[in-house]
C-alpha cells in the first residue's frame, strides 16, 4: 500500500514539475524591474532610493534589499516585502510601482510571485 | 496519528502563533549590535504575561519614530504578510490592522489582529489589541523607550490572551524560546531604521519631503507624497 502511495506521489510530483513554468529574472522580471522601478529606484536621485536605500537595477542590489535588510525571502513571496508591495498588501499606500497606472498588471505580479517562489535565482 | 505527535502539533503550533502575535503586537525596534537583556515569559489562566528587553544602539526619539511608523509596520517583522493603517475616529490615535504567518515545522496558519496603538505622554507606545477584529480574547502592549544617551532600553511587555488554547508549561517555555528568536530580528530592524532615520537627520541636505516637492515632474513621487 505504502509502495503504491509513494509512487502515485512521485507520478503528482513530476506532472506538477512539468506544468510550472521556469520564470527567467532576465527574461521575465528584469524588463518589469526596467519599465516599473528603476525610475525611483536608482542611486543617487531616485526618490524611491532616497526613502529606503533600494537600488533595483540589478540583480545584486534588488537582493540587497533596503536599509531596513531584504526584501525577498527566497521560495516565500508571502513574506517578501517587494510582493507584498506590488500586490497591495502593506495598504494601499504601499502599493507599488507608484506610476500613473496605480501598480502593475496582474500579469506582472504573477510573474513576480512565481520567480520569488521558485527561489529568485538569477538565471 | 500518534499521541506523541498530537502533542507536538498542539505545543509548538499553538506556541509559535503566540510569539508571533506577540513580537509584532508593539512593533519592535530593529537592532545591529543590540544586547538581549532578559526574557520573562508566564502564563495563568489562558494569559500570557511577556516581558523582554534589549539595548538598542540608537537614540530613543529615533527608535520611537522607528516603532510608530505604522504605514511601515511590515518591515519590523517577516511574520508580517498585510498591513494597514485604518481610519481612527479617536485623536491621537490610531489602528493597525494586520496578518500574520505563523509557522513551525508542521504546518502554518493565519493570525489576524487589529491594535488600536497609541503614545502615552511618558513617550511610550501602547497597543491594545480589539478583540472583536482579531484572534485574541484580550491583549495589551507597551514598549518603553528609555534614553541612555547615544543608546536606548526597550523593554517591551505584553498581557496577552490567545483565542486558541495553549498548554502550560511547556508551552511557556516553547514562547520564551522563539519569542526570543523573533525579537532577533525585529530588534535588528528597528535598530537599522532608527540608525538610518537619525543619520538622515544630521544631514541638512536630505529632506524627504524636500525631494518629493523637488520631483514633483516623476509619477513616483506624486504618490509617494500623498502618502508620506
Amino acid at each position: 500500500m505504502s509502495l503504491f502511495l509513494s509512487f502515485v506521489l512521485l507520478i503528482t510530483s513530476l506532472l506538477i514539475g512539468c506544468t510550472t513554468q521556469q520564470v527567467s529574472y532576465q527574461e521575465d522580471v528584469e524588463p518589469i524591474l526596467q519599465s516599473e522601478c528603476i525610475k525611483c529606484h536608482v542611486s543617487p536621485d531616485g526618490a524611491g532610493y532616497q526613502a529606503t536605500g533600494l537600488v533595483m537595477d540589478s540583480y545584486e542590489s534588488l537582493m540587497n534589499g533596503a536599509f531596513y535588510g531584504p526584501i525577498i525571502v527566497e521560495g516565500d513571496s508571502q513574506r517578501s516585502i517587494l510582493n507584498m508591495q506590488v500586490e497591495g498588501r502593506a495598504g494601499n499606500c504601499q502599493r507599488m510601482s507608484h506610476n500613473e497606472k496605480r501598480g502593475l498588471s496582474n500579469e506582472q505580479i504573477e510573474t513576480l510571485k512565481s520567480w520569488v517562489n521558485q527561489g529568485a535565482i538569477n538565471n | 496519528m500518534s499521541r506523541l505527535r498530537w502533542l507536538y502539533v498542539l505545543v509548538f503550533h499553538k506556541s509559535v502563533f503566540l510569539v508571533c502575535i506577540a513580537a509584532t503586537l508593539f512593533q519592535p525596534l530593529s537592532v545591529l549590535a543590540y544586547d538581549l537583556n532578559a526574557s520573562v515569559v508566564t502564563e495563568d489562566k489562558g494569559i500570557f504575561h511577556i516581558k523582554i528587553s534589549a539595548i538598542i544602539e540608537a537614540p530613543a526619539e529615533h527608535i520611537r519614530e522607528a516603532l510608530s511608523d505604522y504605514t511601515h509596520i511590515y518591515r519590523l517583522s517577516s511574520s508580517i504578510i498585510e498591513s494597514e493603517v485604518l481610519p481612527s475616529s479617536k485623536k491621537g490615535e490610531k489602528m493597525v490592522k494586520t496578518r500574520l504567518l505563523c509557522c513551525n515545522s508542521v504546518f502554518c496558519r493565519k493570525v489576524d489582529r487589529v491594535d488600536i496603538v497609541r503614545t502615552l505622554p511618558s513617550g511610550n507606545l501602547q497597543a491594545e489589541i480589539v478583540p472583536q477584529l482579531s484572534d485574541f480574547r484580550s491583549g495589551l502592549a507597551e514598549w518603553k523607550i528609555i534614553p541612555m544617551g547615544d543608546r536606548s532600553e526597550l523593554v517591551y511587555e505584553a498581557n496577552l490572551e490567545p483565542d486558541f488554547y495553549i498548554p502550560p508549561f511547556v508551552g511557556t517555555f516553547v514562547v520564551k524560546n522563539s519569542l526570543e528568536d523573533e525579537f532577533i530580528t525585529t530588534f535588528d530592524r528597528v535598530e537599522r531604521i532608527a540608525r538610518f532615520n537619525a543619520k538622515r537627520d544630521l544631514n541638512e541636505e536630505y529632506s524627504l519631503e524636500k525631494v518629493v516637492l523637488d520631483k514633483t515632474e516623476q509619477p513616483c513621487n506624486k504618490k509617494l507624497s500623498a502618502c508620506l
